[in-house]
């Protein structure tokens, strides 16, 4: 049995991102296959459990703050001792990589249907926010307009 | 023998008269206004490269009462949407706080008696397909659709209403319920599917169903308002309406979204006129800037995107292209 394909859903099956006839599929393998079903059951704790942790938001400005405090702190003391210069490069790393890290953290967070993070990609996102306005609209349930104007996610 | 060829016409015509195509959509009308149900549906959203999926639970008295709670996805697990007395209410019970939603949103008997006026106006077309099953019931199964356009164009002629290109309806042969729903903005692609996936008739629906409990609060929903002067007091940037409006075009929604990371507003107002809908969109912009255009461009919408100083706006709808222009044009700074 290929349960590659099938662990590579679970994720996906947990944040309600598969289609109806992925899920059925899923469904009908979980059932056949103890393996699996055993690492969907751990996802789904561990899941959980991430969701029970507090969120908290970044303030805003953050990544902005940090720099101006490092640019103030160089100008300051021009003559760096060497260790620092080496520290300052992996630290500066580490700020990219958690500014990167966040910001793709509320992107998913408020999904496709919730603008853009970089201008460039506004017309995109624009279209398809319009496009969403048109479809749910003719919707028979109400949820998907309240969707759109909710964020799909919280 | 004539009894029996009077008999057997009878029954032909009856039989007849029920495959009609605008009768199955009046029984899923008078079905969906009137009956107790309850059950679970999912709905996908597809649009672009976006797929969403919603699963929910749901109990219905007719047209005057639904409860819906939300199954998926898990991070809004728990919501709850409660209709009564031609009120929606967002209801989340972990925070025991209530958000008052919009009047017009959709449902599925209006929808219905608004697709049956086109039928019968000749606006739109119904036709039978295949009958089908749905969750082992049988189901009658009827395509609405817009006519065809002729070659070459591009936009829909100015008769034909605001429409999307087909919806097709699984209409339970027994109680008229909708079981499964598609419809599409455009031809062979849908975008938005339902399907019932637990069906439950004539269930006990107890009043508290689609009561809120006591001590909740009601406040407006964020993100959505009754006008652009109510937004407004949200954004901190002038919102600019359009001084030019194509005829018949209505205010229909003022959303303001938040975009991450910095919540900077980004303003959508949508417009409806009798035969086409468009969204103008502002959000402040600093530092460079190019509008680009958009990957992905529908044959069936026109757009177009600007910057102007420290904004960029955006026009997308299924608007001849000149309309468009002469919206954005009142758009400008000089012509404010």
């Amino acid at each position: 049995m290929n349960c590659t394909r099938y662990e590579r859903w679970l994720w996906d099956d947990l944040e309600g991102r598969l289609s109806v006839a992925q899920a059925q599929e899923l469904r009908q393998h979980l059932q056949a296959c103890p393996h699996c079903q055993r690492r969907w059951e751990a996802a789904q704790v561990t899941y959980q459990a991430l969701r029970t942790l507090p969120r908290r938001r970044a303030p805003e400005h953050l990544t902005q703050q940090v720099w101006a405090r490092v640019q103030e702190a160089s100008a300051r003391k021009p003559a760096f001792a060497w260790w620092k210069r080496v520290a300052l490069a992996p630290a500066l790393g580490v700020l990219a990589a958690a500014a990167w890290w966040g910001w793709l953290a509320v992107n998913s967070e408020h999904g496709g249907v919730s603008g853009t993070a970089t201008a460039s990609q506004n017309a995109d996102n624009w279209v398809e926010i319009h496009e969403q306005l048109e479809v749910a609209d003719w919707s028979p349930t109400p949820t998907p307009s309240y969707f759109i104007t909710t964020g799909y996610t919280r | 023998m004539r009894a029996f060829l009077l008999g057997w016409a009878l029954v032909w015509a009856m039989g007849g008269a029920q495959e009609r195509p605008i009768q199955w959509l009046q029984r899923a009308q008078q079905a969906e206004s009137s009956l107790a149900v309850a059950g679970v549906r999912v709905t996908e959203l597809q649009v672009g490269r976006s797929v969403r999926r919603l699963e929910e639970r749901f109990w219905r008295q007719g047209a005057r009462a639904e409860r819906i709670e939300i199954l998926a996805p898990p991070e809004r697990r728990g919501e709850v949407l409660l209709f009564r007395g031609g009120r929606w209410v967002a209801f989340r019970p972990d925070a025991k706080e209530a958000f008052e939603l919009p009047d017009n949103l959709p449902q599925g008997a209006p929808l219905i008696q608004k697709a049956i006026e086109l039928t019968q106006a000749g606006v739109l077309q119904a036709e039978l397909l295949p009958e089908s099953t749905q969750l082992g019931r049988d189901c009658a199964v009827v395509r609405l659709s817009r006519p065809r356009l002729p070659q070459g164009r591009s936009s829909p002629p100015s008769k034909v209403p605001h429409f999307p290109a087909s919806i097709s309806l699984w209409i339970d042969k027994e109680t008229g319920l909708i079981l499964r729903y598609e419809t599409s903005m455009h031809r062979n692609a849908p975008v938005l599917r339902m399907e019932m996936t637990r069906l439950e008739l004539n269930p006990r629906l107890s009043p508290d169903l689609f009561t809120l409990p006591q001590g909740v609060v009601v406040r407006p929903l964020g993100g959505e308002y009754k006008s652009v002067e109510e937004a407004q007091r949200d954004v901190s940037f002038p919102i600019r309406v359009p001084s030019y409006l194509p005829t018949g075009a209505k205010l229909e929604r003022v959303l303001v979204r938040r975009r991450p990371p910095d919540n900077a507003p980004i303003v959508i107002l949508l417009y409806q006129t009798p035969n086409a809908r468009f969204s103008v969109f502002q959000a402040r912009q600093k530092g460079e800037f190019d509008p680009q255009r958009p990957g992905r461009r529908p044959d069936r919408l026109n757009m177009r995107f600007w910057r102007d100083g420290d904004y960029s706006f955006g026009i997308v709808g299924n608007l001849p292209r000149a309309e468009i222009e002469k919206i954005a044009a009142s758009l400008s700074r000089s012509a404010l």
